[in-house]
């Protein structure tokens, strides 16, 4: 696992965590024990820690079930803590997806974005190239209430 | 590295009823496993399935919606479907954020 920082740190970019995982059906688990192995490490907590394993692992598996039609490609996963969130951004540079959040329904399309939407404390999505989701859960529930 | 926890599928059979109960993480990958053992369950004629998700580790949507396709399966053909709630958060955050704990069969400690 690589887990570096890509820049010098500063004061607010606490601890980093870098993944890439080749786009394939267990780049989800993947991307979970590695954001869980980091969160452990840095005193993020339980309720946040659950959170934060579902969204990544919606975001994943979105990145994967809508892969690149020019071949295999990455999935890149990226985590600081901060004083008061956990940020994560997973990128893909393939084709893209729908990023718009349905309300779950029984064809079954679109929990992802939707869990995404309900959970975290901030969301959105960038096209950089690839796709570049990311979003932000409060380390303490507290903050849920203010956002 | 940490490595994902291992999933397992248990069976015990009674008669045109089993209990199958998961342990580890149920994502896109294991619930294509769980799917073919299931479906190898009812075309064998079980007509009662219970599903222990007590002990599963975490589930995403992938196993939600393999739960959701079950739940209107069973009520298209004849055979019941129950589920057991799960006791980790990070398998039970997906069923309470979606409703999908109060929407699906799961039977509670209050009722059964």
């Amino acid at each position: 696992m690589s887990s570096t920082p890509a820049r010098p740190p500063s004061r607010e970019d606490k601890p980093l965590l870098t993944l890439v995982v080749e786009q394939n059906n267990s780049a989800p688990a993947l991307a979970r024990a590695a954001i869980s192995a980091f969160c452990e490490t840095r005193d993020v907590p339980e309720r946040a820690l659950a959170t934060v394993k579902l969204l990544v692992s919606e975001l994943v598996t979105n990145a994967v079930t809508h892969p690149d039609l020019e071949g295999p490609a990455n999935v890149r996963l990226l985590a600081r803590v901060g004083p008061e969130v956990i940020r994560v951004e997973v990128t893909d540079n393939g084709g893209g997806f729908d990023p718009i959040p349905h309300d779950p329904s029984r064809t079954g399309s679109g929990f992802g974005l939707f869990l995404v939407d309900k959970e975290s404390v901030r969301w959105g999505v960038d096209k950089i190239g690839g796709t570049r989701v990311w979003f932000e859960v409060a380390l303490d529930k507290a903050i849920d209430r203010l956002a | 590295m940490a490595r994902p926890t291992k999933f397992e599928i248990k069976d015990a059979r009674s008669g045109s009823g089993v209990t199958v109960s998961i342990a580890g993480e149920l994502d896109m990958a294991t619930a294509q496993t769980l799917s073919q053992h299931l479906d190898e369950h009812l075309s064998n004629g079980v007509t009662d399935l219970t599903l222990d998700l007590e002990n599963m580790a975490f589930m995403d949507s992938s196993g939600l919606r393999l739960l959701i396709e079950l739940n209107d399966r069973s009520q298209q053909q004849a055979w019941r479907l129950s589920m057991k709630l799960p006791k980790h958060e990070s398998a039970a955050l997906v069923l309470r954020a979606t409703g999908a704990d109060t929407a699906l069969p799961f039977v509670g400690s209050v009722s059964g």
